[in-house]
């Protein structure tokens, strides 16, 4: 299945090439966060939260179809 | 003139506006030694010389400006310096460290710092150009725009001087009007402006002809300058600061529900991909700028308009703070008025957190009918209003209006009012929260409670970093505990937690944070969060510069004894445990977002002050001991302290 996914803080270094911030592309069905952050090459333990469609939801969640995911680091202001 | 000392002058510049005298000091150079710049050698002159009491907006405050034994160094990090002073905002210590060019520029003057007392009679500004000290009429100056000011200076002085000045704000004694360093870098917080205004000075403007400071082994200073330059280009977390400075920081921060929005009811924005960083980069074409001969360069301009917003590179771009304080929390999603309204403090004078903070005090009052059109003169006031913000940014300048009222800072405009407006003042000591929720990083909430400056969120670095175990990545990207290894630290804890493994994680981060602020060394280059410096690096750099043989050890204790002179200040102007404390709504239940329904455990909250308080060496009051102070190598404030215990006060 083909889903958006928003790339913030040091996850955009796996963006698509081009495409600033956005990786978009093929997952297989019945993928995780977790699973699909495996799949772009993001370590575990850099990924902090992540949304589906606008809502922040635990990393082992299913993602749906045509879903739009933004996975995010720690990120502090300053 | 020769520099006699490697990484110093040894020569503090005193100026006295009142009997327009000027001379210049030569402290012993143990003096340096000892507090090394920065916040402790502000600190050093005003323990000493400021009575308990004074009134911040008398002449008899006094401004200290501090640099480093490392500013003006060739290495990225360093331009950094200090402006302190009583507080007209909390009146207690005011402290900030502002990047930029000005503190270099002083350096080269042949100055590591100046203190300015006394009020001069009518608006002056103070030209300096090295040996040459001028206190030179402001009269035609004064009312103008920070930009308007600058310009005129650079006229006068030519392009290469360097401006450090208030606004109008300021000059206005608005409570948290701020200081600008070249129009784009700040002293923000803590009414710094005001302290300017109230001693008819508007700017101090400074060329110096020495740019070669002499260090005591500039090969090895070059190296690490040189590893910090490839981490800039290689460094995930340094390449991506480079790209998109504080603002990255939205998005992320938003997901996660630590977002403050709606003056800090909900914790996650729906509008936070339209006002985050990357948005405000593509919509606004922003551009990268920097500071002092720092290879990083995370600072950003911006250029547009929509409506009637409209955004200039003259001063700069909104910071992640500006961004939340004038968007999220305002419950505005348009980037061009959020950096519209930013643009706006700037040219006034303004410190924008405060700003935020106390307009969106006033809409939720407003909103829960406890402020109405006649405590506003007729304005309605709703979130996502950014024309309404934007004009009262002007009324709060100026003081007129309803925005007289904003101009004294929320807890001063809610006790005014009353009616029970009290509780949505979002402040510490008097001081408008920052940016960041502390109900999903419970640290953060002891930091803003025990900040000797009001609430400030850059006590230590924040929770969420040292939540899984250190790991070694690669040379310039590894994971957050390592980097505290060297002082002991291994430990992972809980973003939501104070327990004393949390308290203790703290204390030893605010060391770390408070050396910054002494060498007025900047964060976004050095340890833990950003991956950069580690801290045996800038140990290394501290020797490099001064040719002292020192260690992590004296740095670490450098950092420790400003955090008490700074608590020593404090409880000279009366301050006690009473004051260390947070808003009550950070110990209810959040309205909504990704942490609804998480609050600080109150119980949690007060064990975890006591301990604090035990590990720093103070009383169960937060006031130092004689053994900490002895200790620490500053028995003499223990006289400054000594006379509020056996009060009992």
């Amino acid at each position: 299945m083909v889903i958006t996914v928003k790339l913030y803080g040091t996850l955009r270094r796996f963006s698509r090439k081009g495409t600033p911030g956005i990786w978009k592309g093929d997952v297989p069905s019945g993928s995780t966060v977790l699973e699909l952050a495996a799949q772009l090459g993001a370590p575990e333990d850099e990924l902090a939260a992540a949304a589906i469609n606008g809502e922040t939801l635990p990393l082992d969640t299913v993602i749906p179809e045509n879903a739009t995911v933004m996975l995010v680091t720690h990120v502090n202001g300053g | 003139m020769e520099q006699k000392y490697c990484g110093f002058w040894g020569r503090i510049l005193r100026v006295d506006l009142t009997s327009r005298q000027v001379r210049v000091e030569e402290p012993d150079p143990l003096i340096y030694r000892r507090y090394m710049g920065g916040r402790n050698l502000a600190l050093y002159y005003l323990l000493r010389e400021i009575v308990p009491g004074t009134d911040p907006l008398s002449p008899l405050n006094k401004l200290a400006l501090m640099t480093s034994v490392v500013t003006g160094a060739p290495i990225s990090g360093q331009a950094r310096h200090t402006c302190a002073a009583i507080s007209p905002l909390t009146g207690g210590l005011a402290d900030s460290q502002c990047g930029g060019w000005w503190g270099p520029e002083l350096k080269f003057a042949g100055y590591d710092g100046m203190i300015i007392d006394g009020r001069a009679e009518e608006p002056v500004y103070i030209y300096i150009e090295d040996e040459k000290v001028e206190i030179l009429p402001a009269g035609d100056l004064w009312g103008k725009v920070t930009g308007d000011v600058q310009d005129a200076l650079r006229q006068a002085h030519g392009e290469k001087v360097r401006v450090l000045q208030c606004g109008p704000a300021g000059e206005k004694l608005v409570r948290f009007a701020n200081v600008t360093d070249d129009l784009k870098h700040f002293h923000g917080r803590g009414g710094l402006g005001a302290v300017f205004g109230s001693k008819n000075l508007r700017a101090i403007a400074v060329h110096g002809s020495h740019r070669q400071l002499k260090v005591a082994d500039p090969d090895g200073l070059k190296k690490l300058a040189q590893w910090f330059v490839k981490g800039t280009k290689i460094g995930p977390s340094l390449t991506l600061h480079h790209e998109l400075g504080t603002s990255k920081g939205i998005v992320p921060v938003s997901v996660q529900g630590i977002l403050p929005t709606y003056n800090f009811q909900d914790g996650s924005f729906a509008g936070a991909e339209a006002i985050g960083g990357e948005n405000m980069k593509k919509v606004l074409n922003g551009k990268t700028e920097t500071c002092f001969a720092c290879a990083e360069s995370c600072k950003r301009s911006l250029e547009g308009e929509s409506g009637p917003f409209k955004v200039t590179r003259k001063y700069g771009g909104p910071e992640y703070e500006s961004i939340g304080l004038l968007g999220s929390n305002l419950g505005v999603d348009n980037v061009y008025a959020v950096a519209a309204c930013n643009e706006q403090c700037n040219k006034l004078g303004l410190d924008t957190i405060s700003t935020g903070g106390s307009i969106s005090w006033a809409v939720e009052c407003f909103e829960r009918g406890l402020i109405t059109k006649d405590d506003t003169g007729g304005i309605d006031l709703k979130w996502n209003d950014p024309e309404n913000n934007y004009s009262l940014i002007e009324m709060i300048a100026s003081r007129s209006g309803f925005g007289d009222v904003l101009a004294e800072g929320s807890r001063a405009a809610a006790r005014r009012i009353g009616r029970g407006t009290e509780q949505y003042a979002i402040q510490v000591k008097g001081q408008e929260l920052a940016n960041h929720e502390p109900r999903g990083k419970w640290g953060v909430g002891l930091g803003y409670a025990v900040s000797p400056t009001g609430a400030d969120h850059l006590q230590a670095a924040h929770d969420p970093w040292f939540t899984k175990p250190g790991k070694y990545a690669t040379e310039y990207d590894w994971v957050d505990l390592e980097d505290l290894a060297p002082v002991g630290l291994f430990d992972p804890v809980p973003a939501e937690s104070l327990s004393g493994e949390k308290v203790r994680l703290f204390v030893y981060l605010q060391y770390i944070w408070a050396l910054h602020d002494v060498l007025d060394w900047c964060i976004f280059t050095a340890v833990p969060e950003f991956r950069a410096l580690s801290l045996n690096q800038l140990t290394e750099i501290v020797a490099c510069a001064t040719g002292w043989r020192t260690s992590l050890f004296e740095l670490l204790k450098c950092g420790e004894r400003s955090v008490t002179l700074a608590r020593s200040f404090n409880v000279m102007f009366g301050f006690s445990s009473a004051d260390d404390t947070l808003p009550d709504r950070f110990f209810e239940p959040m309205r909504a977002g990704t942490l609804q329904g998480h609050a600080i455990d109150r119980r949690d909250f007060e064990r975890a002050l006591k301990l604090y308080y035990g590990m720093m060496g103070w009383d169960e009051q937060g006031r130092p001991s004689e053994a900490k102070l002895e200790e620490l190598g500053v028995g003499w404030v223990w006289d400054f302290v000594r006379e509020k215990v056996s009060a009992g006060d």
